[in-house]
């Protein structure tokens, strides 16, 4: 079985090493994110729709001039694409289709840890001749990361117990170990409340659950909080005010949380600005 | 004194006309028998006099004051309807089905009070029908039935009854049962206008008949002056034999030739 | 030949043969033994809701001292969570009675027939088009605009006198026209949960949901059950058929809108705070119906006892299977309810036969 990422196809179709791809289409907003913080918009042939809208995208600002496109093959051959990015899950069609022309086609999974993003963003500053960005974005985001550690680290030293934190989600549902949301909490020195559980994934919690778990800190998606949805209508409780009167609650621009980049590190500083100080 | 009187009235369906230009009164103790083919319009007569069917043009009164300015449950109070058919949707008991007269009575919220409790009593008296007074309507013979809607009727206190059919499929004695006890309530002051087909039975116990035909009111008058073999020959294409055994009585004997369609066989 | 009962085949209400073997009277059960019996286990049911969840507390300390510690888990989370459970399950019970009394069919209910669909189509219309944010009870409101087209709808489908068939089918209809009106909805909408959402919201729940719901909700569940319950002696009347009715003084006209009315308020408003919960209206009218004489004016309070007890009983069922694995309210109601209803298709078809 190939590695995670890697495209299968037949033999002339290995990723691209040493070259320099000039009309790059990406159709999943991670990856529309990741490359706009590797080459500039002269190299991007196309981006998703959604990597202009501030609102979702972290790169909107860089995403001015390059052309938007959804990710049918019709308009991704319109491009005339010299490599393609995606995720694993939306545009199979697509990638089947290119990889069969002989265009090299690079799928991403969704990030469980900062090292998952590393590795991502090598793997890309190599698909597109940027190694050495590459592995200045890596150190620079270690760099914050490194010091934001170092900051929830004195506040740790001040409390004796340690500060114990639930992201708690749309139906009650939580983060447990091995997600993205998991790798946030511990990089800003949080111990994840699921993880006493034992919650592998998403797992879920109700209402009392939540209250008897005691968390020090409440972590909420904004677009889940802020949003009016059927099942997001239990983070606004009012039970949940009235038990943990002293809990810290935390809503994190869901902004951040939709990718693993650079921007991620964004989620990280806000949770120990909350939390740590 | 008139209980109901009619004058000139006309009644349509869906363009229809099915009544047309029908006079004719209902005095307190009378028993009147509305008769005529099938299809002449007995049964709107019978809906119209209870208010559920419109008049197109004509006029009707009860208690000498017009229909229209009785109020819905007022009509229901004075004015007893029982339907040809028989619809009965859940297997209620005796008791319950006849205490569904008083519901004129009584306001939603309200319960049956001893009044009404004796009156449905003395209704179900009335008809026999006490001793049923537990069992499950939906297990009774076509008899007691009949007997159980017409207490129901009755524990209304009408003072003017609408019977539609009452005796269709009863067995004789149960026919002549009804029969006898409609003129009876008839003669307790009060008012029965009954549609039947049988004609031995209308000339039998009614003290009047109205025949209908084609939507007009053919003939009225006593049994033996509407039931003439004229009559009988345009509206039902019938011959009948007469009798005047404790009374005057016709009994329908052999069908002739009146219009296009009967050929003499 | 006997004078025949009917018109049409019409399907007499089951249980008429289990009863008698029972022992209970044709007449039912004394007025006093069976509200007795109801009321306790409404009690029993309602206090069972309030006293079960992780958190643990001392009921009678939350009563006499609100602001104490662990008050909250009575006023905020186990209070109304009960309420709503009583509320729900007396609006669906005496929804389906009513509904039952109504169209003179045992097999009416407002699941079974689509006005649980259609609610629910409403009130996910509010949320998904932004109308909620405007005024919060524009959700109650959707989901009772809902309901009201769906009756309308069946009204015009099957009339009052339909057969089981035209019933049924006019009921699958409108099932079938809301979930194209969600469909549709969920193609227009931009939100990427709203597919999770509302795939959950047709299932129907009551956790955590806190006393602004109630509040939301308890005028039009009022309003609803006022105008179905003042239809008790009309439906009794109904019996003896439209005509009959008719004669004894009942305005179908406004027998007819009252319920079509009350119908739309209490489910519309119930199904937009709690989901799509079926088939309580289709049990307990038909559980109830043997011990009240079969008469449908005394069923319609029965039923709202009944159902309460059902849906608060199904909600402590939902509790004690623990929530990693969210079990749904109106899936255990479905997993009792359709198999029952399925037998009593098939009971029917005997009888008709």
């Amino acid at each position: 079985m190939s590695a995670p990422g890697v495209s299968k196809a037949g033999p002339s179709r290995s990723e691209p090493r040493g070259s320099s791809p000039q009309r790059i289409v990406s159709i999943n907003l991670c990856t529309d994110e990741l490359l706009l913080d590797l080459v500039g918009p002269e190299r991007v042939a196309a981006v998703t729709k959604f990597c202009g809208d501030p609102k979702v995208s972290t790169v909107a600002a860089r995403a001015g001039g390059i052309q938007k496109i959804t990710a049918d093959i019709e308009h991704v051959r319109d491009r005339d694409p010299d490599l393609i990015l995606g995720g694993r899950f939306n545009g199979r069609e697509t990638f089947r289709f290119f990889r069969k022309t002989g265009v090299p086609v690079l799928l991403f999974d969704v990030p469980k840890s900062f090292e998952d993003i590393y590795r991502d963003i090598r793997r890309l500053a190599e698909a597109v001749g940027e190694p050495e960005k590459g592995d200045a974005i890596i150190k620079s985001m270690q760099a914050e990361l490194a010091e934001l550690n170092g900051v929830s680290h004195r506040f740790r030293e001040m409390v004796t117990d340690p500060v114990r934190a639930i992201f708690f989600q749309s139906g009650g549902y939580v983060p447990g170990a091995e997600t993205f949301e998991n790798a946030i909490m511990e990089a800003a020195g949080l111990s994840n409340v699921a993880l006493e559980l034992g919650i592998r994934g998403y797992g879920r919690m109700g209402l009392e659950e939540l209250i008897k778990a005691r968390p020090d800190v409440i972590i909420f998606s904004s677009e889940q909080r802020d949003s009016k949805t059927v099942r997001g209508e239990v983070l606004d409780h009012p039970a949940i005010k009235k038990a943990l009167p002293r809990a810290t609650m935390v809503t994190i621009p869901t902004l951040y949380l939709n990718c693993g980049s650079p921007a991620s590190v964004e989620a990280v500083r806000i949770l120990v600005r909350e939390t740590a100080v | 004194m008139n209980l109901i009187r009619t004058e000139s009235l006309s009644v349509s369906l869906d363009g229809v006309t099915i009544l047309d230009d029908v006079s004719f009164s209902l005095a307190k103790g009378e028993i009147v028998g509305l008769v005529g083919p099938n299809g002449a319009g007995k049964t709107t007569v019978l809906k119209t006099l209870m208010g559920l069917l419109k008049a197109e043009r004509g006029s009707v009164e009860v208690f000498g004051k017009p229909l229209g300015s009785f109020s819905r449950r007022e009509i229901a109070r004075k004015l007893g309807y029982l339907p040809q058919e028989t619809e009965i949707h859940w297997p209620l008991v005796v008791e319950r089905i006849v205490a569904l007269g008083r519901v004129p009575y009584l306001m939603p919220w309200e319960d049956l009070g001893e009044d009404d409790e004796r009156i449905i009593a003395d209704a179900m008296r009335a008809t026999d029908t006490l001793p049923l007074r537990k069992r499950r309507v939906d297990r009774l013979a076509g008899g007691e039935k009949a007997l159980v809607m017409i207490a129901r009727l009755l524990a209304g206190e009408p003072e003017i009854l609408l019977a539609d059919e009452p005796v269709q499929g009863l067995d004789p004695s149960h026919s002549l049962q009804v029969m006898e006890f409609l003129r009876n309530v008839a003669g307790n002051g009060r008012g029965v206008l009954v549609v039947l087909h049988d004609l031995a039975l209308a000339s039998r116990f009614c003290h009047r008949i109205l025949l209908l035909h084609g939507g007009k009111l053919m003939a009225s008058g006593r049994p033996e002056e509407v039931f003439s073999p004229a009559n009988l020959k345009t509206s039902y294409h019938i011959e009948a034999k007469y009798g005047n055994g404790d009374g005057f009585y016709v009994v329908p004997w052999r069908r002739i030739a009146g219009g296009s369609d009967h050929a003499k066989k | 030949m006997n004078r025949s009962d009917t018109r049409s085949p019409r399907p007499v209400s089951q249980g008429a043969d289990c009863h008698t073997r029972c022992g209970i009277s044709g007449d039912g059960v004394p007025g006093w033994l069976l509200y007795s019996v109801l009321g306790t286990l409404l009690a029993a049911a309602f206090l069972g809701s309030l006293s079960l969840g992780t958190l643990k507390y001392s009921l009678w300390d939350a009563i006499r001292d609100p602001s104490s510690d662990l008050a909250f888990i009575f006023w905020d989370i186990r209070l109304p969570r009960a309420v709503l459970g009583l509320l729900v399950g007396a609006t669906l019970g005496l929804a389906g009675a009513a509904m039952q009394g109504f169209l003179r069919n045992p097999l009416a209910e407002p699941g079974i027939l689509g006005v649980t669909g259609g609610a629910a189509l409403g009130a996910v219309a509010v949320f998904y088009t932004g109308l909620v944010a405007v005024f919060p009870m524009m959700l109650p409101v959707g989901g009772i605009a809902g309901a009201f087209v769906s009756v309308l709808l069946l009204y015009l489908f099957a009339g009052t006198l339909a057969s089981v068939q035209t019933l049924i089918l006019a009921g699958v209809a409108i099932n079938v026209i809301a979930f194209a009106g969600t469909s549709l909805m969920l193609n227009l909408v931009k939100d990427p949960y709203a597919v999770l959402d509302i795939v959950f919201w047709q299932m129907g729940s009551l956790a955590d949901r806190s006393f602004r719901h109630v509040v939301l909700i308890l005028p039009f569940v009022l309003a609803g059950w006022g105008l179905l319950l003042w239809d008790g002696r009309a439906l009794e009347a109904l019996s003896l058929g439209e005509t009959t009715a008719s004669s004894l003084g009942i305005s179908l006209r406004r027998l007819r809108a009252r319920v079509v009315l009350g119908t739309a308020l209490a489910v519309g408003a119930s199904v937009a705070v709690c989901g799509s919960i079926g088939f309580v209206g289709l049990i307990v009218p038909h559980l109830m119906r043997p011990l009240v004489g079969y008469r449908p004016g005394r069923l319609l309070g029965a039923s709202a006892l009944g159902g309460a007890i059902l849906l608060l009983g199904s909600d402590i069922a939902v509790r004690l299977v623990p929530s990693l694995v969210e079990l749904k309210l109106g899936v255990v109601t479905s997993l009792v309810g359709a198999p029952f209803f399925l037998l009593l298709i098939f009971q029917m078809r005997k009888k008709i036969v």
